[in-house]
């Protein structure tokens, strides 16, 4: 699927109003099934949070190189945003195997990823890189869960991307409800007449507690 | 979910089809119009009402709805499309609910 990336229908995009006004500090799930919607929404947050004199950090197990590329692709001056070291992208290693004491993991990619950086800091990333299987997916909730009891503590916005298209499916259910459960909000990157963003606070069933 | 729709939507109609109906909607919605037409016994309709107030769509006196609960009539749809599709149901529902 390729959307047609002209800049009315970037601008028109749904969720793109959410985006622009959504509060700081805020920890949010992208979930997408289009990697080009994906950076429509990854470019704009960023855009927004460099215009806005904040620090922005991809966090991947890709190479930099790809990712920059992407975002330039997007309008986002990568090379005048780095070295004014307001943008970065940090590459961490594709093994999940040391990632399993979760807030210390969190904590030490946050130490080392803004390394020379001011804050406010504007994160984009996982931590967890394997989705495809169930240990991963299950490692990346247990990730998701401290992250989010301990989000106030990291004085940041954060939004963690997913690409859905590729989740094992046995756990799809129980694990898309536990990433809404651990984010503020929740953006869909889909088509245009599918994509949504909304306060994931909104689907919590209060009448059941 | 589909409950805070209902509601608002009353509440939509209700304060448009007002006959001391304002544009600023300081009027207010009748509480007994909104619960005949969303359908609910009083106390359901009371409980979701303080609901809807705490999630800071609706102001209770006079009974309106505010800009974030207008924003969620408008994106309804997308949102009840979006959990049919990832199906899922509400976050607070069991992993035996889900399965059903």
């Amino acid at each position: 699927m390729v959307p047609d990336s002209t800049e009315d229908n970037k601008v028109n995009y749904y969720p793109m109003k959410f985006i622009d006004q959504m509060e700081r500090n805020k920890h949010m799930v992208l979930l997408y099934d289009s990697t080009e919607y994906a950076y429509w929404i990854i470019s704009r947050y960023f855009l927004n949070g460099l215009e806005n004199s904040e620090s922005c950090i991809l966090v991947t197990a890709d190479k930099p190189e790809i990712i920059e590329e992407q975002l330039a692709k997007e309008g986002i001056n990568v090379n005048l945003y780095k070295k004014k070291h307001s943008l970065r992208v940090y590459q961490i290693e594709k093994s999940d195997d040391n990632k399993h004491d979760a807030l210390a993991t969190l904590k030490q990619i946050r130490e080392d990823a803004t390394k020379g950086m001011k804050p406010p800091y504007r994160f984009v990333g996982r931590t967890i890189t394997e989705t495809e299987t169930k240990v991963g997916m299950e490692l990346g909730l247990v990730l998701e869960k401290t992250g989010h009891e301990h989000f106030d503590e990291f004085d940041c916005s954060q939004m963690c991307y997913y690409d859905i298209s590729k989740i094992e499916s046995s756990m799809r259910q129980k694990w898309i409800s536990g990433l809404l459960k651990n984010h503020h909000y929740v953006i869909y990157a889909s088509k245009p007449d599918k994509a949504v963003a909304f306060e994931t606070a909104l689907l919590e069933d209060e009448e059941a507690l | 979910m589909e409950i805070y729709n209902d509601i608002l939507t009353a509440i939509s109609l209700e304060i448009t089809n007002s006959n001391d109906y304002r544009e600023d909607g300081a009027g207010g919605a009748k509480p007994t119009r909104v619960q005949l037409k969303s359908n609910l016994a009083y106390d359901k309709f009371a409980r979701y009402l303080t609901e809807l107030e705490n999630k800071n769509m609706i102001k209770h006196y006079p009974l309106s709805i505010t800009e974030r609960g207008n924003d969620f009539l408008k994106d309804y749809q997308r949102i009840a499309d979006f959990v049919l599709e990832m199906g899922i149901r509400y976050m607070d529902s069991s992993e035996e609910d889900m399965k059903k």
